[in-house]
Protein backbone atom coordinates (compact mmCIF):
# COMPACT_ATOMS: atom_id res chain seq x y z
CA UNK A 1 0.00 0.00 0.00
CA UNK A 2 1.34 3.12 -1.04
CA UNK A 3 0.57 6.41 1.66
CA UNK A 4 0.68 10.22 1.02
CA UNK A 5 1.51 12.34 3.67
CA UNK A 6 -0.18 16.40 2.79
CA UNK A 7 0.60 18.05 5.16
CA UNK A 8 4.23 17.50 6.91
CA UNK A 9 6.68 19.78 7.85
CA UNK A 10 9.80 18.09 6.78
CA UNK A 11 12.34 20.55 7.21
CA UNK A 12 12.34 20.10 10.77
CA UNK A 13 12.20 16.33 10.72
CA UNK A 14 15.50 14.41 9.80
CA UNK A 15 16.57 11.55 7.70
CA UNK A 16 16.00 8.96 9.84
CA UNK A 17 12.27 10.23 9.91
CA UNK A 18 12.48 9.99 5.74
CA UNK A 19 14.10 7.01 5.86
CA UNK A 20 11.33 5.73 8.43
CA UNK A 21 8.45 6.86 6.24
CA UNK A 22 9.80 5.62 2.85
CA UNK A 23 9.85 1.70 4.74
CA UNK A 24 5.95 2.46 6.15
CA UNK A 25 4.86 2.90 2.35
CA UNK A 26 4.91 6.78 1.96
CA UNK A 27 6.09 7.42 -1.45
CA UNK A 28 4.93 11.41 -1.57
CA UNK A 29 4.33 14.21 0.74
CA UNK A 30 3.55 18.22 0.60
CA UNK A 31 5.10 20.59 2.94
CA UNK A 32 2.89 23.60 3.62
CA UNK A 33 5.06 26.83 4.25
CA UNK A 34 5.03 27.47 8.32
CA UNK A 35 5.97 29.25 11.15
CA UNK A 36 8.96 28.15 12.70
CA UNK A 37 7.91 28.29 16.09
CA UNK A 38 8.88 31.85 16.72
CA UNK A 39 7.76 34.73 14.34
CA UNK A 40 9.82 35.70 11.99
CA UNK A 41 11.45 39.85 11.48
CA UNK A 42 12.32 40.40 8.28
CA UNK A 43 11.18 39.15 4.21
CA UNK A 44 14.82 37.87 4.30
CA UNK A 45 14.35 35.07 6.11
CA UNK A 46 10.85 34.54 4.05
CA UNK A 47 12.44 34.43 0.94
CA UNK A 48 15.34 32.08 2.76
CA UNK A 49 12.92 29.70 3.86
CA UNK A 50 11.22 29.07 0.52
CA UNK A 51 13.50 28.90 -1.62
CA UNK A 52 14.74 25.94 0.85
CA UNK A 53 10.79 24.48 0.70
CA UNK A 54 10.86 24.31 -3.50
CA UNK A 55 15.11 23.38 -3.33
CA UNK A 56 17.09 21.89 -0.69
CA UNK A 57 14.48 20.14 1.22
CA UNK A 58 13.04 18.89 -2.49
CA UNK A 59 15.90 17.35 -3.21
CA UNK A 60 16.36 15.77 0.35
CA UNK A 61 13.11 13.89 0.13
CA UNK A 62 14.43 12.74 -3.21
CA UNK A 63 17.50 11.38 -1.93
CA UNK A 64 15.17 8.99 0.62
CA UNK A 65 12.90 7.92 -2.57
CA UNK A 66 9.72 10.52 -1.30
CA UNK A 67 8.29 12.85 -3.94
CA UNK A 68 8.20 16.25 -2.30
CA UNK A 69 5.93 18.70 -3.17
CA UNK A 70 5.13 22.25 -1.29
CA UNK A 71 2.28 24.36 -0.55
CA UNK A 72 3.52 28.60 -0.35
CA UNK A 73 1.89 31.07 2.42
CA UNK A 74 1.56 33.17 5.09
CA UNK A 75 0.82 31.58 8.21
CA UNK A 76 -1.50 33.07 10.53
CA UNK A 77 0.90 33.00 12.98
CA UNK A 78 2.70 35.85 11.33
CA UNK A 79 0.03 37.23 9.22
CA UNK A 80 -0.06 40.12 13.09
CA UNK A 81 3.02 42.00 11.28
CA UNK A 82 1.55 44.11 9.17
CA UNK A 83 4.25 45.87 7.57
CA UNK A 84 5.85 42.50 7.30
CA UNK A 85 2.50 40.87 6.14
CA UNK A 86 2.48 43.03 3.09
CA UNK A 87 6.10 42.33 2.15
CA UNK A 88 5.56 38.81 1.81
CA UNK A 89 2.15 38.94 -0.17
CA UNK A 90 4.21 41.30 -2.56
CA UNK A 91 6.69 38.12 -2.70
CA UNK A 92 3.81 35.09 -3.43
CA UNK A 93 3.43 35.43 -6.81
CA UNK A 94 6.61 34.81 -7.91
CA UNK A 95 7.00 31.67 -5.77
CA UNK A 96 3.20 30.55 -6.51
CA UNK A 97 4.78 29.95 -9.97
CA UNK A 98 7.13 27.34 -9.29
CA UNK A 99 7.39 23.80 -10.36
CA UNK A 100 6.28 21.63 -7.04
CA UNK A 101 4.16 24.21 -5.44
CA UNK A 102 0.68 22.53 -5.46
CA UNK A 103 -1.08 25.03 -3.29
CA UNK A 104 -1.22 28.35 -1.41
CA UNK A 105 -0.98 27.41 1.68
CA UNK A 106 -1.09 27.05 5.01
CA UNK A 107 -3.34 30.19 5.69
CA UNK A 108 -5.91 30.75 7.79
CA UNK A 109 -6.67 32.51 11.31
CA UNK A 110 -5.29 32.57 14.35
CA UNK A 111 -6.48 34.76 16.99
CA UNK A 112 -9.13 35.71 14.46
CA UNK A 113 -7.99 39.23 14.04
CA UNK A 114 -9.06 41.68 11.34
CA UNK A 115 -5.54 41.98 9.79
CA UNK A 116 -5.44 37.88 10.00
CA UNK A 117 -8.43 38.41 8.02
CA UNK A 118 -7.12 40.92 5.74
CA UNK A 119 -4.17 38.29 4.86
CA UNK A 120 -6.27 35.50 4.38
CA UNK A 121 -8.51 36.97 2.21
CA UNK A 122 -5.53 38.40 0.19
CA UNK A 123 -4.11 35.00 -0.39
CA UNK A 124 -7.56 33.23 -1.45
CA UNK A 125 -7.04 35.68 -3.71
CA UNK A 126 -4.20 35.29 -5.02
CA UNK A 127 -4.89 31.34 -5.54
CA UNK A 128 -7.94 32.39 -7.40
CA UNK A 129 -5.72 34.65 -9.93
CA UNK A 130 -3.31 31.70 -9.81
CA UNK A 131 -5.77 28.96 -10.70
CA UNK A 132 -4.09 26.73 -7.39
CA UNK A 133 -6.02 24.96 -4.69
CA UNK A 134 -5.72 26.53 -1.11
CA UNK A 135 -4.82 24.53 2.24
CA UNK A 136 -6.22 26.44 5.12
CA UNK A 137 -5.57 25.96 9.40
CA UNK A 138 -7.99 26.18 11.21
CA UNK A 139 -7.08 27.64 14.73
CA UNK A 140 -6.40 26.09 17.78
CA UNK A 141 -8.61 27.96 19.98
CA UNK A 142 -11.94 28.81 19.15
CA UNK A 143 -12.34 26.21 16.44
CA UNK A 144 -16.00 26.66 15.46
CA UNK A 145 -16.00 30.42 15.71
CA UNK A 146 -13.18 30.09 13.16
CA UNK A 147 -14.14 27.49 10.73
CA UNK A 148 -17.64 29.48 10.21
CA UNK A 149 -15.68 32.73 9.38
CA UNK A 150 -13.38 30.47 7.31
CA UNK A 151 -16.18 29.36 5.14
CA UNK A 152 -17.75 33.05 5.69
CA UNK A 153 -14.00 34.34 4.08
CA UNK A 154 -13.70 31.87 1.00
CA UNK A 155 -17.67 32.99 -0.05
CA UNK A 156 -16.44 36.60 0.75
CA UNK A 157 -13.58 35.98 -1.95
CA UNK A 158 -15.84 33.82 -4.24
CA UNK A 159 -13.04 31.40 -4.29
CA UNK A 160 -14.68 27.74 -5.97
CA UNK A 161 -15.04 25.76 -2.63
CA UNK A 162 -14.37 22.36 -4.03
CA UNK A 163 -10.87 24.38 -4.72
CA UNK A 164 -10.44 24.34 -0.48
CA UNK A 165 -9.09 21.80 1.90
CA UNK A 166 -9.95 23.26 5.65
CA UNK A 167 -7.84 20.85 7.84
CA UNK A 168 -7.50 19.84 11.51
CA UNK A 169 -10.98 19.25 11.56
CA UNK A 170 -12.52 17.42 13.92
CA UNK A 171 -16.29 16.36 15.98
CA UNK A 172 -17.31 19.57 15.89
CA UNK A 173 -16.65 21.63 12.96
CA UNK A 174 -16.24 18.31 10.51
CA UNK A 175 -20.05 18.94 10.03
CA UNK A 176 -19.88 22.83 9.40
CA UNK A 177 -17.47 21.47 6.35
CA UNK A 178 -20.23 18.96 5.09
CA UNK A 179 -22.26 21.13 4.40
CA UNK A 180 -19.74 23.10 2.03
CA UNK A 181 -18.09 21.70 -1.13
CA UNK A 182 -15.04 21.67 0.66
CA UNK A 183 -12.29 19.57 1.00
CA UNK A 184 -12.14 18.02 4.73
CA UNK A 185 -8.88 17.70 5.92
CA UNK A 186 -7.93 16.32 9.60
CA UNK A 187 -4.47 16.17 11.12
CA UNK A 188 -3.97 12.60 13.08
CA UNK A 189 -1.57 14.03 15.45
CA UNK A 190 -0.67 13.30 19.11
CA UNK A 191 -2.77 14.87 22.13
CA UNK A 192 -3.54 18.39 20.43
CA UNK A 193 -5.31 16.95 17.51
CA UNK A 194 -6.73 13.60 15.94
CA UNK A 195 -5.84 10.56 16.85
CA UNK A 196 -6.39 7.51 14.48
CA UNK A 197 -9.41 5.96 16.70
CA UNK A 198 -11.25 9.31 16.30
CA UNK A 199 -9.93 9.50 12.76
CA UNK A 200 -11.38 5.91 11.88
CA UNK A 201 -15.01 6.99 13.91
CA UNK A 202 -15.52 10.22 11.62
CA UNK A 203 -15.26 7.78 8.56
CA UNK A 204 -17.44 5.93 9.36
CA UNK A 205 -19.79 8.30 10.26
CA UNK A 206 -19.52 10.65 7.57
CA UNK A 207 -17.95 8.24 4.18
CA UNK A 208 -14.74 8.75 2.63
CA UNK A 209 -15.51 11.23 0.01
CA UNK A 210 -13.34 14.38 0.24
CA UNK A 211 -11.78 12.83 2.78
CA UNK A 212 -8.08 13.56 3.65
CA UNK A 213 -5.60 12.63 6.45
CA UNK A 214 -2.15 14.09 7.42
CA UNK A 215 0.06 13.76 10.13
CA UNK A 216 0.71 17.64 10.31
CA UNK A 217 4.26 16.44 11.75
CA UNK A 218 6.60 19.23 12.88
CA UNK A 219 8.62 20.82 15.45
CA UNK A 220 6.89 19.60 18.04
CA UNK A 221 6.13 16.04 19.49
CA UNK A 222 4.66 14.59 16.38
CA UNK A 223 4.27 11.38 14.46
CA UNK A 224 4.98 11.28 10.63
CA UNK A 225 3.62 8.12 10.49
CA UNK A 226 0.28 8.60 11.38
CA UNK A 227 -1.24 8.42 7.74
CA UNK A 228 0.19 4.62 7.54
CA UNK A 229 -0.75 3.68 11.17
CA UNK A 230 -4.41 5.68 10.10
CA UNK A 231 -4.53 2.73 7.41
CA UNK A 232 -3.98 0.35 10.09
CA UNK A 233 -6.12 1.41 12.12
CA UNK A 234 -9.08 1.59 9.27
CA UNK A 235 -8.21 -1.82 8.29
CA UNK A 236 -8.62 -3.37 11.80
CA UNK A 237 -12.19 -1.25 11.79
CA UNK A 238 -12.89 -3.06 8.19
CA UNK A 239 -12.30 -0.67 5.87
CA UNK A 240 -11.28 -2.08 2.48
CA UNK A 241 -8.09 -1.84 0.82
CA UNK A 242 -9.68 0.26 -1.42
CA UNK A 243 -11.07 2.58 0.69
CA UNK A 244 -7.95 2.97 2.99
CA UNK A 245 -6.28 3.93 -0.64
CA UNK A 246 -8.93 5.95 -1.47
CA UNK A 247 -8.25 8.56 1.77
CA UNK A 248 -5.07 7.80 2.03
CA UNK A 249 -3.89 8.04 -1.38
CA UNK A 250 -6.15 9.12 -3.99
CA UNK A 251 -7.97 11.80 -2.02
CA UNK A 252 -5.06 14.10 -1.04
CA UNK A 253 -3.32 13.84 -4.59
CA UNK A 254 -6.48 14.25 -6.19
CA UNK A 255 -7.48 17.19 -4.51
CA UNK A 256 -4.01 18.93 -4.90
CA UNK A 257 -3.80 17.76 -8.42
CA UNK A 258 -6.15 20.97 -9.32
CA UNK A 259 -2.69 22.92 -9.36
CA UNK A 260 -1.67 21.10 -12.54
CA UNK A 261 1.58 19.99 -10.83
CA UNK A 262 0.99 16.53 -9.25
CA UNK A 263 -1.00 13.50 -10.18
CA UNK A 264 -1.32 9.87 -8.92
CA UNK A 265 0.76 8.82 -11.79
CA UNK A 266 3.63 10.92 -10.80
CA UNK A 267 3.76 10.10 -6.95
CA UNK A 268 3.54 6.56 -7.92
CA UNK A 269 6.43 7.09 -9.68
CA UNK A 270 9.49 5.50 -7.95
CA UNK A 271 12.50 7.75 -7.48
CA UNK A 272 15.74 6.21 -8.39
CA UNK A 273 17.64 6.89 -5.50
CA UNK A 274 21.45 8.17 -6.36
CA UNK A 275 23.00 9.57 -2.71
CA UNK A 276 26.14 10.75 -4.51
CA UNK A 277 23.93 13.77 -5.66
CA UNK A 278 24.48 17.21 -4.49
CA UNK A 279 22.56 20.16 -3.61
CA UNK A 280 24.42 23.28 -4.32
CA UNK A 281 27.15 21.04 -3.68
CA UNK A 282 25.21 19.96 -0.55
CA UNK A 283 24.83 15.84 0.72
CA UNK A 284 22.15 14.71 2.81
CA UNK A 285 24.68 11.91 3.90
CA UNK A 286 27.35 12.92 6.27
CA UNK A 287 29.98 9.88 6.02
CA UNK A 288 27.09 7.29 5.10
CA UNK A 289 27.70 4.77 2.28
CA UNK A 290 25.72 6.48 -0.49
CA UNK A 291 22.81 4.80 -1.62
CA UNK A 292 22.03 4.56 -5.15
CA UNK A 293 18.85 2.68 -6.08
CA UNK A 294 17.62 1.81 -9.96
CA UNK A 295 13.90 1.29 -10.38
CA UNK B 1 1.98 58.24 28.48
CA UNK B 2 0.75 58.61 31.83
CA UNK B 3 2.29 57.27 34.91
CA UNK B 4 1.17 57.20 38.40
CA UNK B 5 4.53 59.11 39.45
CA UNK B 6 3.86 58.91 43.14
CA UNK B 7 2.98 54.97 43.75
CA UNK B 8 6.41 54.15 41.65
CA UNK B 9 8.35 55.94 44.39
CA UNK B 10 7.08 54.17 46.76
CA UNK B 11 7.40 50.97 45.30
CA UNK B 12 11.08 52.31 44.94
CA UNK B 13 11.23 53.12 48.57
CA UNK B 14 9.74 49.97 49.46
CA UNK B 15 12.07 47.69 47.32
CA UNK B 16 15.11 48.91 48.60
CA UNK B 17 14.10 48.28 51.88
CA UNK B 18 13.84 44.73 51.13
CA UNK B 19 16.73 44.12 49.33
CA UNK B 20 20.46 42.75 50.98
CA UNK B 21 22.43 45.51 51.16
CA UNK B 22 25.01 44.67 48.64
CA UNK B 23 22.30 44.43 46.17
CA UNK B 24 20.48 47.64 46.55
CA UNK B 25 23.67 49.35 46.39
CA UNK B 26 24.14 48.09 43.06
CA UNK B 27 20.50 49.05 42.48
CA UNK B 28 21.25 52.69 43.47
CA UNK B 29 24.19 52.60 41.55
CA UNK B 30 22.65 50.94 38.20
CA UNK B 31 19.40 53.12 38.92
CA UNK B 32 21.55 56.65 38.78
CA UNK B 33 23.21 55.83 35.70
CA UNK B 34 20.02 55.77 34.01
CA UNK B 35 18.26 58.59 35.31
CA UNK B 36 21.16 60.67 34.75
CA UNK B 37 21.59 59.17 30.92
CA UNK B 38 17.52 59.98 30.95
CA UNK B 39 17.98 63.66 31.98
CA UNK B 40 20.66 64.27 29.32
CA UNK B 41 18.62 64.03 26.43
CA UNK B 42 20.19 61.08 24.83
CA UNK B 43 17.84 59.56 22.25
CA UNK B 44 15.79 56.68 23.09
CA UNK B 45 17.08 53.93 21.56
CA UNK B 46 20.58 54.49 23.20
CA UNK B 47 18.27 54.74 26.72
CA UNK B 48 16.80 51.50 26.17
CA UNK B 49 19.95 49.85 25.13
CA UNK B 50 21.02 50.90 28.56
CA UNK B 51 17.97 49.83 30.47
CA UNK B 52 18.70 46.05 28.26
CA UNK B 53 22.41 45.62 29.44
CA UNK B 54 21.40 46.84 32.97
CA UNK B 55 18.37 44.02 33.17
CA UNK B 56 20.64 41.64 31.65
CA UNK B 57 23.06 41.64 34.99
CA UNK B 58 20.31 42.49 37.10
CA UNK B 59 19.94 38.30 36.29
CA UNK B 60 23.18 37.86 37.36
CA UNK B 61 23.37 40.32 40.24
CA UNK B 62 19.97 38.90 42.05
CA UNK B 63 20.77 35.45 40.93
CA UNK B 64 20.52 33.72 44.16
CA UNK B 65 18.36 36.13 46.22
CA UNK B 66 15.06 34.74 47.16
CA UNK B 67 13.25 37.56 49.40
CA UNK B 68 9.56 37.63 49.72
CA UNK B 69 8.96 40.65 47.35
CA UNK B 70 6.14 43.16 48.45
CA UNK B 71 4.42 45.24 46.11
CA UNK B 72 1.25 46.74 48.27
CA UNK B 73 0.91 48.77 45.00
CA UNK B 74 1.21 46.68 42.19
CA UNK B 75 -0.97 43.68 44.30
CA UNK B 76 0.80 41.25 42.46
CA UNK B 77 1.86 38.27 44.77
CA UNK B 78 3.88 36.88 42.03
CA UNK B 79 7.08 38.64 41.70
CA UNK B 80 10.42 37.40 42.11
CA UNK B 81 13.24 40.10 43.15
CA UNK B 82 14.69 39.88 39.33
CA UNK B 83 11.06 40.84 37.65
CA UNK B 84 10.60 43.61 40.40
CA UNK B 85 14.14 45.29 39.92
CA UNK B 86 13.97 45.46 36.46
CA UNK B 87 10.78 46.70 36.20
CA UNK B 88 11.62 49.42 38.45
CA UNK B 89 14.74 50.61 36.83
CA UNK B 90 12.51 50.83 33.84
CA UNK B 91 9.44 52.85 35.60
CA UNK B 92 11.91 55.45 37.25
CA UNK B 93 12.97 56.24 33.99
CA UNK B 94 9.98 56.67 33.32
CA UNK B 95 9.22 59.13 35.76
CA UNK B 96 12.03 61.24 34.77
CA UNK B 97 10.95 61.33 31.09
CA UNK B 98 8.90 64.03 29.23
CA UNK B 99 5.43 62.61 28.82
CA UNK B 100 5.67 62.34 25.41
CA UNK B 101 8.88 60.13 25.35
CA UNK B 102 7.59 57.45 28.00
CA UNK B 103 5.61 55.12 25.16
CA UNK B 104 8.61 55.19 23.06
CA UNK B 105 11.10 54.48 25.57
CA UNK B 106 8.93 51.49 27.30
CA UNK B 107 8.23 50.55 23.56
CA UNK B 108 11.93 49.87 23.19
CA UNK B 109 12.24 48.64 25.90
CA UNK B 110 10.28 45.55 25.25
CA UNK B 111 11.47 45.46 21.62
CA UNK B 112 15.17 44.62 23.49
CA UNK B 113 13.84 42.29 26.21
CA UNK B 114 13.74 38.60 25.97
CA UNK B 115 10.68 36.62 27.30
CA UNK B 116 11.36 36.81 30.74
CA UNK B 117 12.43 40.62 30.63
CA UNK B 118 9.56 41.23 28.97
CA UNK B 119 7.19 39.74 31.63
CA UNK B 120 8.31 41.78 34.43
CA UNK B 121 7.81 45.09 32.27
CA UNK B 122 4.05 44.06 31.85
CA UNK B 123 3.34 42.84 35.66
CA UNK B 124 3.41 46.36 36.35
CA UNK B 125 1.57 47.86 33.40
CA UNK B 126 -0.94 49.40 36.14
CA UNK B 127 1.63 51.87 37.48
CA UNK B 128 3.19 52.42 34.12
CA UNK B 129 -0.26 53.17 31.59
CA UNK B 130 -3.14 52.92 33.65
CA UNK B 131 -4.29 54.62 30.62
CA UNK B 132 -3.91 51.93 27.92
CA UNK B 133 -1.49 53.45 25.70
CA UNK B 134 0.13 50.05 25.10
CA UNK B 135 -2.98 48.36 23.96
CA UNK B 136 -1.81 47.67 20.73
CA UNK B 137 1.46 46.21 21.85
CA UNK B 138 0.21 44.34 25.10
CA UNK B 139 -2.68 42.68 22.15
CA UNK B 140 0.93 41.86 20.00
CA UNK B 141 2.31 40.38 23.20
CA UNK B 142 -0.76 37.82 24.12
CA UNK B 143 -0.08 36.06 20.80
CA UNK B 144 3.22 34.76 22.17
CA UNK B 145 3.28 30.88 22.79
CA UNK B 146 5.85 31.21 25.96
CA UNK B 147 3.34 30.46 28.68
CA UNK B 148 4.75 32.42 31.52
CA UNK B 149 5.08 35.00 29.43
CA UNK B 150 1.52 34.98 28.62
CA UNK B 151 0.64 34.27 31.80
CA UNK B 152 2.33 37.53 33.34
CA UNK B 153 -0.45 39.48 30.90
CA UNK B 154 -3.14 36.83 32.19
CA UNK B 155 -2.90 35.83 35.56
CA UNK B 156 -2.95 38.26 38.76
CA UNK B 157 -2.72 41.43 36.28
CA UNK B 158 -5.91 44.19 36.67
CA UNK B 159 -4.59 45.52 33.13
CA UNK B 160 -6.47 43.86 30.57
CA UNK B 161 -9.43 43.63 32.86
CA UNK B 162 -8.99 47.80 32.89
CA UNK B 163 -8.47 48.54 28.95
CA UNK B 164 -9.04 45.11 26.55
CA UNK B 165 -12.27 45.22 24.84
CA UNK B 166 -14.47 41.97 25.30
CA UNK B 167 -13.57 40.68 22.15
CA UNK B 168 -9.83 40.98 23.20
CA UNK B 169 -10.59 39.89 27.13
CA UNK B 170 -12.78 36.69 25.82
CA UNK B 171 -9.43 35.99 23.47
CA UNK B 172 -7.60 36.09 26.29
CA UNK B 173 -9.08 34.19 28.57
CA UNK B 174 -9.69 31.29 26.11
CA UNK B 175 -5.94 31.23 25.71
CA UNK B 176 -5.70 30.85 29.15
CA UNK B 177 -7.52 28.10 29.59
CA UNK B 178 -5.85 26.43 26.06
CA UNK B 179 -2.47 26.76 28.38
CA UNK B 180 -3.95 25.35 30.99
CA UNK B 181 -3.64 28.62 33.28
CA UNK B 182 -5.70 28.56 36.25
CA UNK B 183 -8.33 31.01 35.33
CA UNK B 184 -9.95 31.85 38.84
CA UNK B 185 -6.66 34.10 39.23
CA UNK B 186 -7.66 36.21 36.61
CA UNK B 187 -8.50 39.57 37.69
CA UNK B 188 -11.69 40.99 35.97
CA UNK B 189 -13.31 37.68 34.91
CA UNK B 190 -16.66 37.67 36.90
CA UNK B 191 -17.06 41.52 36.15
CA UNK B 192 -15.93 40.84 32.34
CA UNK B 193 -18.21 37.68 32.07
CA UNK B 194 -20.02 37.55 28.94
CA UNK B 195 -22.47 35.00 27.22
CA UNK B 196 -19.95 34.64 24.35
CA UNK B 197 -17.25 33.68 27.05
CA UNK B 198 -19.58 31.13 28.18
CA UNK B 199 -20.06 29.77 24.52
CA UNK B 200 -16.62 30.02 23.58
CA UNK B 201 -15.42 28.36 27.00
CA UNK B 202 -18.25 25.26 26.41
CA UNK B 203 -17.17 24.75 22.74
CA UNK B 204 -13.50 24.53 24.01
CA UNK B 205 -14.61 22.18 26.46
CA UNK B 206 -16.70 20.25 24.36
CA UNK B 207 -13.49 19.84 22.32
CA UNK B 208 -11.67 18.49 24.76
CA UNK B 209 -14.74 16.24 26.27
CA UNK B 210 -14.97 14.39 22.98
CA UNK B 211 -11.16 14.67 22.16
CA UNK B 212 -11.55 12.11 25.07
CA UNK B 213 -8.69 14.32 26.88
CA UNK B 214 -8.31 16.28 30.31
CA UNK B 215 -9.99 19.89 31.09
CA UNK B 216 -8.64 22.37 32.95
CA UNK B 217 -11.10 22.10 36.59
CA UNK B 218 -11.32 26.28 36.79
CA UNK B 219 -12.81 26.52 33.28
CA UNK B 220 -16.16 25.53 34.82
CA UNK B 221 -15.96 29.56 36.31
CA UNK B 222 -15.91 30.68 33.24
CA UNK B 223 -19.30 28.77 31.78
CA UNK B 224 -23.15 30.12 32.53
CA UNK B 225 -25.27 27.25 31.56
CA UNK B 226 -27.84 30.06 30.94
CA UNK B 227 -25.58 31.13 28.14
CA UNK B 228 -25.35 28.39 26.24
CA UNK B 229 -27.07 28.68 22.52
CA UNK B 230 -29.95 25.52 22.09
CA UNK B 231 -27.53 23.77 20.15
CA UNK B 232 -24.69 23.71 23.08
CA UNK B 233 -27.50 22.55 25.11
CA UNK B 234 -28.19 19.95 22.91
CA UNK B 235 -24.45 18.71 22.16
CA UNK B 236 -24.49 18.72 26.66
CA UNK B 237 -26.55 15.55 26.39
CA UNK B 238 -23.45 13.58 24.27
CA UNK B 239 -20.88 14.57 26.88
CA UNK B 240 -19.68 13.08 30.06
CA UNK B 241 -22.65 13.10 33.42
CA UNK B 242 -19.84 15.13 35.42
CA UNK B 243 -19.51 18.49 32.84
CA UNK B 244 -23.70 18.17 33.39
CA UNK B 245 -22.83 18.20 37.38
CA UNK B 246 -20.19 21.03 37.40
CA UNK B 247 -22.40 23.21 35.80
CA UNK B 248 -25.39 22.71 37.84
CA UNK B 249 -22.55 23.73 40.24
CA UNK B 250 -21.12 26.77 38.86
CA UNK B 251 -24.87 28.12 38.44
CA UNK B 252 -24.82 28.84 41.84
CA UNK B 253 -21.75 30.00 41.77
CA UNK B 254 -22.82 32.62 38.97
Amino acid sequence: MNYFDPHIHMISRTTDDYERMYEAGIVGVIEPAFWQGQTRTSIGTFIDYFDSLIGWERFRAKQFGIHHFCTMGLNPKEANDAILADEVLALLPRYLQKEGVVAVGEIGYDDITEQEHYVLCSQLELAKNHNLPVLVHTPHRDKIGGTKRTIAAIREVGIEESLVVIDHLNELTLPLVMETDCWRGHSVYPNTKMSESRMVSLLQEYGTEKMIVNSAADWGKSDPLKVPKTGSKMRESGFTEADIERVLFNNPIDFFAQSGRISRDQVLQPINIDQTKTYQENSALRGQKPVISNV
Amino acid sequence: MRILRDEIGEQNSLLLTQLPEINAVWFEKENQTLINLATSQIKNDRLATEWANISAQVGVQLRDIDIPVCTPELQIPSWTAVELVRWQLMANVLRVLPELERRVFFVQCLRYADDNEKQALVKGLCLVDPEGCCLDIVLNLCRTNNRDLFASIAIENTWPSEHFSDLEFEQMLLKSLFLGLNINLVVGIKHRHSPRMSQLAFDYLSELALACRDWPPSIYTSINIAHLTVEQIQRLEMLPEQIKWSLSDSIMAH
